[in-house]
């Protein structure tokens, strides 16, 4: 990379100002960076070219110079809960498929905060939407789905018997019964005595004995 | 009397040695050592060169760099948010080098990695210290005594895209657990489990 | 005196020299080489050995090529040659005439007198003897001859002198000479046409070459060696390759048995075996022989043959970095590689011999052991075999493949009852190894577990561990060599869920139980009961408590239903008073705390310094987001 800049730099000696030349455009009226037709397949470019716009819209529409504090938005907060409340209403009320979209949607809400936006705050609102969104995906029987909402939720290291129980269950629904097994026992590390834990073992292992030709 | 010549001669034949021995014994045990310690310097000195960077392309600071000395400059606010991408990254690749070096050192101690990757590591944490330094003086260009308010900014923009990018992620997760356990998905978006017993 | 050295002129010294020398190095080689020859061939047949043979001629071919012949090896050339120049040497200095230049002097013997004879007696003999051998008094002779019979009459003249005249006497006595001290020799083993004129520039050279060349080539290319293979056997190119792959990982992204083989193809091993092929055409011979594409190339088997190598290193690195998945994944790649099957959730289908891939992939069944409850007509429609013949090979490799079976597994301190704070301890495990027709559960008597702890015990506990017989050679009849595999146990905080511990590997386990039926398996009385033992490195942690681990141990050759259990490190004694968690320390918090403070503090302040209230409660505020930060900050990377 250094050995490559070097060249462009004894080339171009006379464009002084640019070291590096990457394939990019800025529009000084929207004042957005744009990646040029020609490297338009470098995904990798294209990803941060998207996060520097983000950041830098977020700068803009902002009033002062630099942002005061990571203090949450005032305008998206409220949006973003009333959309999750009727997703519980709508959850309550056994209407799975419409408590789904409730939570994509604030999903979706919760990511145009700024990124400098407390994200302590940030990653706790993603999960509680996850936590319901998983429930409901477990009561219409999307197991696939349910599995990677409680599989991110494990994966930030949440941590509680629910959690594991909610992956769990969506693997050995899809026959992927050791995962579940070793899902399970691991609740249990951390909650000795969780009955729903101790039951959905008790049927997994059954299930496993089931599979090996054992019962 | 016949004896004694042949002493002599084999004298003389010695003594015809002894003249270009030490010279040619020095010159070429010189020579060897030179060309060696020449090409052992060479070969070093290349892979010096040639020693790829600990990490890939660090693409927020060529985005600084190229907005920063653009003519026209874009807008303040634009190379703002150039600069926390920067920083943000800067604070993700030292997190990343603090978090593996007790691998990098234990895996050198137990002899399953060269002296090179070692002095790369090495190398790594010195130039993300030197970022980190070309960063702040970056800032301080903007506003002296921004340093504050802008670190604790950097944090929150590092966690907040990596939260982002999981997130995005499971669709991707999806595609490939679904390959991966060979669960057909039907027209109607049921899925087919391959081993379970109905 | 004479104090040059002379060579060796007369060719006497040095081949008995270079006869010692050779005897000395030859004796201890080819006592190894004796021995060794005869060690293997008394090898013993294992319990549990598949030998059923369903090898590819062309494997078959492979495999004697790369085997290195016991007999024609360099070693065995090299003490061939040995004992032939031995041989020759002797046949040399057997037939060279040695000539001694002193020869021992005895005037006794040389006057043809008894020891003790009176001088009177001395002095008439030598007066008969001197008319006799007086060079006068002989005529006839030729030149030759006449200068023989002077020597010799010289020496009789000496001898009688020395045991009668008073000088030459004490002479002989002191010097054994009656000339008085003999000209002292010292010897150098060269031969003399090494040394003698022409050819002494040659000799000269040839120790420059070698003090100049060949030596410090010897060295320095001793060195690089050492420098560009790592201690594990595998390229420092390919450890940087590794190491990489481990920092630039994305945790989003899910390893597959793909992900591996990509990150295999890379390995510069491959850069040196094959220089004109690129990483996807080493990745498509990986593909190839996992789906067992004919025809075989060479190349492939070559490939396929070093990937255990790569993979045991890769684990270690992937251990060291504590990500369980990816060693997880690199061990399941193994067994792929191992087996040649590809992805795919019947892999304990497809590793059987005659199975027919596309019928086997329909099925719902997954597991041998459920396999084994159906009739033989079932089975043949399972894995598409039609013949009777083919499905007892069929079955003989389905109930020979090792599985295991927890018993027990449990934290064990030497000579201790409970887990005692800060000690050296382990994980015992207990298995019993099963066939996949033994089905249910099986009774196994508590003094079958238990381990008397004697001074030996104490001292080694792996002892027992090292007892077992070793597993016999796996089957694997499309893997490129003879493979005897074996288990590695992965151990990991439940914590967070990384590894704790290097792998552990261990090829020690008696098979016996494939053998039982399964009345003997239910029974229980003639299972025998295997152990692993987990050393852990760190000592238990000061703090009582209980400390969950996640163990898994899987088998390197065959797909089987792999161990994965918790254990409990319940830790016991009064308690202490320092609160130390077994946490392996995470660095994130710190280094984050660091990375902050670099930027926060005017320059480069250390975070060691921070001890103001303000940074303390910082750091804890970020202890909250270490852990979305391991899973989640590598991903600014793009592929």
């Amino acid at each position: 990379m250094n050995i490559n800049n070097i060249n462009i730099k004894n080339n171009n000696n006379n464009t002084t100002q640019s070291i590096m030349s990457l394939p990019i455009t800025y529009d000084p009226i929207t004042k957005i960076i744009s990646i040029n037709e020609s490297a338009q397949n470098d995904q990798e470019l294209k990803e941060e070219i998207d996060q520097l716009n983000r950041l830098s819209k977020d700068f803009i529409n902002l009033n002062s110079e630099i942002p005061e504090s990571p203090e949450p938005s005032k305008t998206l907060t409220p949006l973003i809960k009333k959309l999750v409340t009727s997703g519980i209403d709508a959850q309550k009320r056994g209407k799975h498929h419409d408590a789904i979209k409730q939570f994509s949607l604030a999903i979706d809400m919760a990511s145009r905060r700024s990124r400098w936006e407390a994200f302590a705050i940030q990653l706790q609102e993603l999960n509680l939407i996850l936590m319901a969104r998983c429930d409901s995906y477990i009561m219409t029987k999307n197991w696939i789905d349910a599995y990677n909402d409680a599989d991110m939720l494990l994966g930030t290291q949440v941590n509680t018997p629910e959690n594991f129980l909610r992956r769990a269950t969506a693997a050995s629904n899809m026959g992927r019964l050791t995962q579940a097994k070793y899902d399970l026992e691991r609740g249990l590390c951390f909650v000795e005595d969780d009955e729903r834990i101790k039951t959905q073992l008790g049927v997994v292992n059954r299930l496993i004995a089931v599979e090996n030709g054992d019962l | 009397m016949a004896d004694n010549q042949t002493t002599e001669q084999t004298e003389q034949v010695i003594s015809k040695i002894s003249v270009f021995t030490p010279i040619i014994y020095v010159t070429v045990v010189l020579t060897a050592l030179v060309v060696f310690s020449i090409n052992y310097r060479k070969n070093k000195i290349n892979a010096l060169y040639n020693r790829q960077p600990f990490f890939k392309r660090n693409l927020p600071k060529e985005l600084h760099f190229e907005l920063r000395d653009s003519d026209p400059k874009p807008n303040e606010k634009v190379l703002k948010a150039a600069l926390l991408r920067r920083g943000a990254e800067s604070i993700r690749r030292t997190i990343k080098l603090k978090e593996v070096q007790p691998f990098i050192t234990a895996l050198y101690q137990k002899g399953s990695i060269g002296d090179d990757l070692y002095e790369r590591y090495q190398t790594a944490t010195k130039l993300e210290e030197l970022e980190v330094q070309e960063i702040v003086a970056e800032t301080e260009k903007y506003k002296a005594g921004w340093i504050p308010k802008f670190v604790p900014l950097l944090q929150e923009i590092c966690f907040n895209e990596a939260l982002r990018r999981r997130y995005s992620a499971i669709e991707d997760r999806k595609l490939d657990l679904l390959d991966q356990w060979e669960i057909k998905i039907s027209k109607d978006g049921i899925l087919e489990f391959p081993n379970k017993e109905k | 005196m004479d104090s040059r050295y002379n060579y060796d002129e007369h060719s006497q010294t040095w081949p008995v020299f270079t006869l010692s020398v050779l005897v000395v190095t030859l004796i201890p080689f080819t006592i190894q080489a004796v021995s060794n020859a005869f060690s293997s061939t008394k090898e013993e047949p294992i319990v549990g050995e598949i030998k059923l043979d369903k090898v590819d001629s062309q494997i078959k071919k492979f495999r004697s090529n790369r085997k290195p012949s016991k007999i024609f090896t360099k070693k065995n050339l090299f003490i061939l040659l040995g004992w032939l120049s031995i041989g020759a040497l002797i046949y040399h200095i057997s037939i060279t005439e040695v000539k001694t230049q002193v020869s021992a002097f005895d005037p006794y013997d040389l006057l043809g007198v008894e020891y003790g004879t009176s001088e009177k007696d001395i002095k008439s003999h030598f007066r008969k003897l001197s008319i006799k051998f007086h060079p006068d008094k002989q005529r006839n002779l030729s030149e030759d001859e006449k200068l023989k019979s002077e020597e010799h009459f010289v020496l009789l003249t000496k001898a009688y002198k020395a045991l009668t005249e008073e000088t030459t006497r004490e002479n002989y006595e002191k010097y054994g000479h009656p000339d008085g001290p003999q000209q002292a020799s010292h010897g150098i083993a060269l031969p003399k046409f090494l040394i003698e004129g022409k050819s002494s520039p040659l000799l000269l050279a040839l120790y420059i070459v070698l003090i100049g060349g060949v030596l410090p080539y010897f060295v320095s290319s001793w060195w690089s060696k050492t420098k560009t293979y790592t201690k594990k056997g595998i390229h420092v190119e390919t450890a940087n390759l590794f190491v990489e792959k481990l920092l630039n990982h994305k945790p989003s992204i899910i390893v597959r048995v793909d992900t591996i083989l990509t990150w295999l193809s890379e390995a510069t091993e491959f850069k040196i075996l094959f220089p004109n092929k690129s990483n996807e055409e080493i990745f498509q011979l990986f593909q190839n022989h996992l789906n067992r594409k004919t025809p075989i190339s060479d190349d492939q088997l070559k490939a396929v043959a070093i990937t255990p190598s790569l993979i045991a290193g890769l684990i270690d690195f992937a251990a060291s970095f504590r990500n369980t998945e990816i060693s997880n994944m690199a061990v399941e790649t193994l067994k792929h590689l191992v087996q040649a099957v590809p992805e795919s959730t019947k892999n304990e289908l497809l590793q059987l011999p005659n199975v027919d891939q596309t019928i086997v992939q329909e099925q719902k069944i997954v597991r041998l052991g459920k396999l084994l409850t159906l009739g033989n007509e079932e089975i043949k429609k399972t894995l598409g075999i039609k013949d009777d013949l083919k499905l007892k090979e069929t079955l003989d490799v389905a109930t020979n493949i090792p599985i295991l079976k927890l018993i027990k597994a449990e934290f064990k301190v030497p000579g201790e009852v409970v887990v005692t704070p800060e000690s050296t301890c382990y994980i015992s495990v207990k298995v019993v190894v099963k066939s996949a027709k033994h089905h249910g559960e099986t009774q196994i008597s508590e003094d079958k577990l238990k381990e008397n702890d004697t001074l030996e015990t104490l001292r080694d506990p792996y002892q027992i561990v090292n007892a077992q017989p070793s597993l016999p050679k796996s089957f694997a009849p499309f893997f490129p060599t003879e493979r005897r595999g074996g288990f590695v146990a992965l151990t990991s905080l439940q914590k967070d869920t990384k590894i704790t511990e290097s792998p552990a590997f261990f090829q020690k386990l008696s098979l016996s139980n494939l053998e039982l039926t399964q009345e003997q398996y239910k029974d229980g009385s003639k299972v025998s009961v295997g152990t692993f033992k987990i050393p852990i490195t760190s000592p238990t942690p000061a703090q009582e408590g209980k400390y969950q681990f996640r163990v898994v141990i899987k088998s390197t050759d065959y797909f089987t239903q792999d161990l994965d259990f918790p254990v409990i490190m319940h830790v016991q004694n009064p308690p202490r008073l320092e609160e130390v968690n077994y946490d392996i320390p995470d660095p994130d918090e710190d280094s984050l705390a660091g990375a902050v403070a670099q930027m926060k503090g005017e320059k480069v302040k250390r975070v060691d310094d921070d001890s103001d209230d303000e940074d303390s409660e910082f750091e804890e505020e970020l202890s909250d987001f270490e852990d979305i930060n391991t899973d989640t900050e590598d991903e600014a990377e793009g592929n």
